[in-house]
């Protein structure tokens, strides 16, 4: 963990001195930062009985590419985010990042809840500064970051804000960008459209693309959307519930950004559509 | 933001004012009369001009400054002794184990309950004293800044270990600020109750300056002018320490919705 903080320093630094984009930095960066999810499983104790909730999951995640996830309210999505960001330890199987196992949280891998979880009594600027308070860099360095992520996510003027005076997708966008000013590896994004409007969330879609494509990190993010799903997603992973599951893997091979009315999305959108009307029986012997 | 303010955005709030300024209408009418219903030979004019006496003889300041450094100090002993408990209570689960047992029973001790121990202890000087009021701040301090503290919600926790707070960052950026709307009751509670009991003290303990004294003292000479003195000072100065907090509270919790 101490060495990542030390390996991600330079970085901010370099962007200050030579006030080259932030895309150029983490491009410049590019390391082994696979994720493998291998045979996970993970129950939880309910009334002293064992309730699996995920089984046998396992996935992998290049480097900068967008893997978007699938499934039934209670398949356990969350848990699974939660596994891989670091909150939760107790499960079996294997979780590596960048071939290392991962033990604990780490500003590494960035997660943004299902709800934004910004502290109240922090306006927007500090919730996004909190981010990197354990990280020793000077506060103009802090000050510059801060300024581009409110750019990015594109809250300028709410600086100052505190998160009931903006509304749910403000909210959410200030969390993206706490989980981005640390420059991640990966980030974990868990449902971050679902609190909002239609219309908010096409062109929020929109926005996820853009940082993604300007950032070059690696994102994996849950969603209850299926057109959503196949528009962002290099790869779609469909769960099935009780216990949570993997039952497709869709490789989408179109490349970024997309039409939504393209005939291939919307044929995907339907063979995943059809997923959920006739699951498919699960072979557990494989 | 209530009806008042939306309508009359420049004007402070002096409703709160109306039922004071009752009894005192009544009391003018009817304070004159031998024997009124209220204060007796106590009118408001008696009143006045026995402050304004005690003002010039210096007996009153010296027996209000007495009660207020009684206040402070105890309070400042008590609360600050209980609100590091609390805290310690709340963080620390061992420590709740160990003494969160003790602390709910001895809250159920009413304070004045004590006095005849603290008696025993402090003798009946100044200290007993000062230690009364220090007990009767520390339980409202101890008990709410525990509760608070401990129901930090996991939501918090997990950004905290996410982000990879430090120990001073999380308290100072999560816990205190999530404690502090508690704390702040508990503030307003322990000043309140530090209060009663510096008077309480007054009157229980052996005499010396002080607002319990001064009432002490108009009971034996049958001064109800005195009394009413001393009862329209304890319960002004109560009600400006409980103003200051919530002015204080205004402030430090700017951030909630009810606030801004
Ligand atoms: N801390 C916990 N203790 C016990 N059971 C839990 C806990 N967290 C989650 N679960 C259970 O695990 C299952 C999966 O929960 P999870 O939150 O991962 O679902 P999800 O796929 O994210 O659902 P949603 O789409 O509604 O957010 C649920 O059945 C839930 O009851
Ligand atoms: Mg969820």
């Amino acid at each position: 963990m101490a060495v990542s903080k030390i390996v991600q320093l330079p970085t901010a630094n370099r962007a200050r001195e030579t006030h080259e984009p932030p895309s150029i930095a983490v491009a410049r960066r590019h390391h082994a930062t696979e994720l493998v999810v291998r045979n996970v499983s993970k129950s939880f104790n309910i009334d002293r009985r064992p309730l699996p909730v995920l089984q046998d999951i396992s996935l992998v995640a290049q480097p900068g590419q967008f893997i978007t996830i699938v499934g039934a309210s209670g398949c356990g999505k969350s848990t699974l985010l939660r596994l891989i960001a670091g909150l939760d330890r107790d499960f079996e199987g294997e979780i590596l990042f960048g071939g290392r196992p991962v033990s604990g949280p780490s500003l590494d891998r960035g997660l943004v809840f299902q709800d934004h979880r910004l502290f109240p009594w922090l306006t927007i600027e500090q919730n996004i500064a909190s981010a990197f308070s354990s990280r020793p860099i000077d506060t103009a360095t802090k000050r510059l970051l801060v300024k581009d992520h409110i750019a990015l996510v594109g809250l300028n003027g709410f600086e100052k804000a505190y998160p009931h005076q903006v509304s749910g997708g403000m909210a959410q966008r200030a969390a993206i960008a706490r989980a981005l000013v640390n420059e991640p590896d990966i980030l974990l994004l868990d449902e971050p459209l679902g609190a909002v409007d239609a219309l908010t969330r096409l062109y929020l879609q929109e926005e996820l693309q853009r940082i993604w494509l300007q950032k070059g990190v690696t994102m994996i993010m849950v969603t209850h959307d299926i057109e959503e799903a196949v528009f962002l997603g290099d790869q779609v992973i469909v769960l099935q519930p009780r216990p949570g599951r993997i039952s497709k893997v869709i490789d989408v091979g179109l490349t970024q950004p997309r039409d939504r009315e393209d005939s291939r999305i919307l044929k995907l959108k339907k063979e995943i559509l059809g997923e959920f009307h006739n699951p498919a029986p699960i072979n557990y012997s494989i | 933001m209530n009806k008042h303010k939306a309508r009359f955005p420049h004007l402070p709030d002096l409703r709160g004012t109306v039922p004071l300024a009752l009894i005192f209408f009544v009391w003018a009418l009817k304070g004159h009369e031998a024997s009124g219903p209220l204060f007796q030979d106590a009118s408001i004019g008696a009143v006045f001009d026995t402050g304004l006496d005690l003002v010039k003889s210096g007996a009153l300041w010296e027996n209000y400054r007495a009660s207020l450094l009684r206040v402070v100090l105890g309070f400042a002993i008590g609360g600050s002794i209980g609100t590091a408990i609390g805290l310690l209570l709340g963080v620390s689960f061992w420590m709740d184990r160990l003494f969160g047992p003790l602390l709910t029973a001895l809250r159920q001790i009413p304070i004045f309950g004590l006095v005849p121990l603290l008696g025993l202890w402090f003798g009946m000087g100044e200290s007993a004293k000062l230690a009364l009021v220090a007990l009767a701040a520390f339980f409202p301090m101890a008990l709410n800044t525990y509760e608070s503290v401990r129901n930090l919600p996991t939501a918090y926790r997990e950004v905290a270990a996410l982000y990879r707070f430090k120990l001073l960052y999380r308290l100072r950026f999560v816990l205190v600020p999530y404690a502090l709307p508690g704390v702040l009751t508990g503030l307003k509670l322990a000043l309140s109750f530090a209060w009663i009991s510096v008077i309480g003290a007054e009157l229980f303990l052996s005499a010396a300056p002080g607002l319990g004294n001064l009432l002490e003292a108009g009971r034996e000479q049958f001064r109800i002018d005195m009394i009413v003195l001393g009862i329209l000072l304890v319960g002004g100065t109560g009600w400006a320490m409980n103003a200051a907090v919530t002015a204080l509270e205004r402030h430090l919790l700017r951030w909630r919705p009810a606030f801004s």
